[in-house]
């Protein structure tokens, strides 16, 4: 019997009995739909916990700290100072890609007339791009930036000018400049003197030009410091140093300056070749006896809860769709029953059992792919009522706005049509063995 | 001539419960292509059970069947499913067709079975029914027809494949005289036309007439045989 026979003959027996089909392929879809909802809830959940990971920066990037820095009697000769050579070193770890040292301040900047207080992050400008921070206009600092005052600017910091000594006001006002200056065109000057902008400021100290060659920052605004070169920021510090020294005598300042250089940097930024080896290295790190902090370690508790409730979600589903698959088995039993007569008279006229089994699988497969097939549209609809009209309270939940609640992607779709067809074959099997088992003769004596 | 079907100590026992009751006693009989035979008894005589086994439906107690070399009474279900498929063709006293088919679907079915093209089969089917007389009712349902033309559509679907021998099982049990009379002479009719060899259960002396050999079944065994020339050997 060719496979358009069996199909003709099957899809005519669905037809014969249009209510029982109609309710027995309801349930078909109220399960697969279930099923495609629930799993496009947890989707949902993980493209937004996805986005999160993205919002919190550069999650292969991984921050170290010496511990012994703080502690004035450790710091001399401890194997944790960090150092240019030892962070250097640290590039010949599996899965490192690359290494800076950090040397963070808080400087003042007047770009032409407006002040602004900022945060400063000094980095070998080399690295500046393996680090994760992605330059949105102008370009990013390079290895030729190394000794000069090139800096790139955060593109949250351009709206926090504000006018020469109007400090206090501005920030009681709320921080916010409407009308913010375009640093890559201003003239740049930065200072260590904290009254820079107003009117007490230090005559005595010299402040440094600095030139903007670009702005970074991404679309959740990870950009709330300026990024200059690591030697640069030394030269600052090196200053500013002398500056609060200039009354000691020149032993007791020359004996500081040494502890200072001996104590190296406090932190240090180690960028990985990708997501999968963030821990492994981080293992290695914390081995060495660094203070390890990275997004990984966040992320790894995220995605456990994610993928538990993802099973949870799934088989709160599967419970309906089980359901739809002893309907089928049931509808397709009956069935049996009613035409036994007509099995009876099929094999006593030459059909093979195996035309029987196929026809009676044929039957229920379709009802299982109908059914899922109606229940991935349906699905589709409900995803995007849900979308549209919003579960605030899950959104809520996931802590991210905008996101979608529901998402069904295209394998989704296949897979629950495939799966419900699946789940049809096997509700049908052993209906279609019995058909196939059926005695022709008692079948005939039936009719 | 050639035997077609060799049945030799055919026995068959039912057991109702305790008592076991003996349906077929050492039947041995030759059956041979292109003859019309006849199975004459009364009711509960054993005629249907031969038919039955014959066919391939009912499996004997004791002794074989051979069809044209082939033990029918060692075949699988899977074998004599093919086997009926290749061989044989029915005819019911309810004539068995099916409700929800059309009659030229009906007689198309056997067909299909065989994997045959669709216009093919539509084509034999169309034919076949002409043959039978129902050129005007090939898209009717069973329900739809009398039982006169629905045993012609059963003839139809039976005589279909051409198979090499035609049961039936008591054919005109439902008809009334005058079309059992077209009945049989319809059925013997195409049966000798293609040379295929016809047996006929029945307990009407009058269809008796239209057989070459009729076979006399009393108690489950063969009384006597008129007719029949050709001696069999054991």
């Amino acid at each position: 019997m060719s496979n358009i026979d069996i199909i003709a003959m099957a899809l005519k027996n669905l037809f014969k009995r249009k209510l029982r089909t109609f309710l027995t392929v309801l349930g078909v879809v109220i399960g697969t739909a279930s099923i495609v909802i629930m799993v496009s809830l947890g989707l949902a959940m993980n493209e937004s916990f996805q986005k999160q990971i993205e919002m919190m920066g550069d999650i292969t990037k991984i921050e170290i700290a010496n511990p012994d820095y703080w502690n004035d009697s450790a710091a001399e000769d401890s194997p944790l100072t960090l150092t240019k050579e030892s962070i250097s070193s640290l590039k010949s770890i599996d899965g490192v890609k690359s290494a800076t040292p950090i040397a963070n301040e808080y400087l003042f900047v007047q770009c032409g007339k407006l002040y602004g207080d900022f945060s400063v992050t000094g980095i070998l400008p080399e690295t500046m791009e393996d680090m994760g921070y992605t330059v949105s206009r102008g370009r990013a600092l390079n290895k030729d930036d190394a000794g000069s005052m090139n800096v790139v600017f955060g593109s949250e910091m351009l709206n926090q000018f504000y006018k020469k000594g109007q400090r206090d006001k501005f920030y009681r006002e709320g921080g916010v400049n409407e009308d913010p200056p375009d640093v890559m065109k201003e003239k740049l000057k930065i200072s260590y003197d904290y009254e820079f902008s107003s009117r007490k400021a230090d005559k005595s100290i010299k402040p440094f030009n600095i030139n903007a060659v670009g702005i970074y920052g991404d679309e959740y605004g990870n950009g709330y410091s300026i990024i200059m070169p690591i030697d640069a920021v030394e030269k600052i510090q090196a200053e500013r140093r002398k500056h609060d020294m200039k009354d000691m005598s020149d032993n007791k300042a020359k004996s500081l300056n040494r502890q200072e250089q001996s104590k190296g940097y406090s932190q240090a930024y180690v960028k990985c070749e990708d997501m999968d080896c963030v821990e492994a290295v981080a293992e290695e790190l914390k081995a060495i006896g660094y203070e390890v902090y990275s997004a990984m370690d966040y992320v790894s508790g995220m995605k456990k809860i994610a993928g538990s409730l993802q099973l949870l979600l799934g088989a709160i589903g599967s419970v309906s769709l089980f359901v739809a698959a002893i309907g089928i088995a049931n509808t397709m039993i009956m069935s049996i029953y009613e035409r036994t007569a007509e099995i009876g008279i099929m094999k006593v006229i030459g059909a093979r059992l195996t035309d029987i089994k196929r026809m009676f699988l044929l039957e229920a497969m379709l009802i299982g792919i109908i059914g899922g097939f109606l229940g991935v549209i349906i699905s589709l609809g409900i995803s995007a009522v849900l979308n549209n009209v919003g579960l605030s309270f899950i959104a809520e939940m996931q802590s991210v706005e905008g996101a979608d609640v529901s998402v069904i992607p295209v394998w989704l779709c296949a897979a629950a049509m495939l799966f419900s067809g699946v789940i049809g074959l096997i509700s049908g099997y052993l209906p279609a063995r019995r058909a196939m088992k059926l005695s022709a003769l008692n079948a005939l004596r039936k009719n | 001539m050639e035997r077609i079907i060799k049945v030799r100590g055919l026995k068959k026992v039912f057991s109702m419960g305790r008592e076991r009751i003996t349906a077929l006693d050492d039947i041995s009989f030759d059956f041979y292509k292109g003859r019309i035979y006849c199975l004459l008894g009364t009711s509960g005589s054993g005629k249907s059970t031969l038919l039955n086994m014959l066919a391939g439906l009912e499996k004997p107690t004791g002794g074989e069947i051979i069809f044209k070399g082939r033990h029918i009474e060692k075949m699988t279900e899977k074998e004599l499913a093919d086997f009926r498929r290749q061989h044989i063709g029915f005819v019911f006293q309810n004539y068995n067709l099916l409700g929800d088919y059309t009659a030229i679907e009906n007689v198309e079915m056997p067909l299909i079975f065989r994997n045959a093209r669709r216009r093919l089969r539509r084509q034999e089917a169309k034919k076949m029914l002409a043959c039978v007389g129902l050129k005007d009712r090939l898209y009717h349902k069973p329900s739809e027809m009398s039982g006169g033309q629905q045993q012609r559509v059963s003839i139809a679907r039976a005589f279909v494949t051409e198979p090499e021998v035609v049961f039936a099982d008591e054919p005109t049990g439902n008809l009334d005289t005058k079309t059992t009379t077209e009945m049989m002479e319809l059925i013997t009719g195409m049966a000798r036309e293609n040379d295929q060899t016809l047996i006929i259960v029945t307990h009407d002396l009058e269809i008796s007439d239209y057989a070459d050999v009729i076979i006399h079944i009393r108690d489950g065994k063969i009384e006597n045989v008129e007719g029949e020339t050709y001696e069999y050997e054991s």
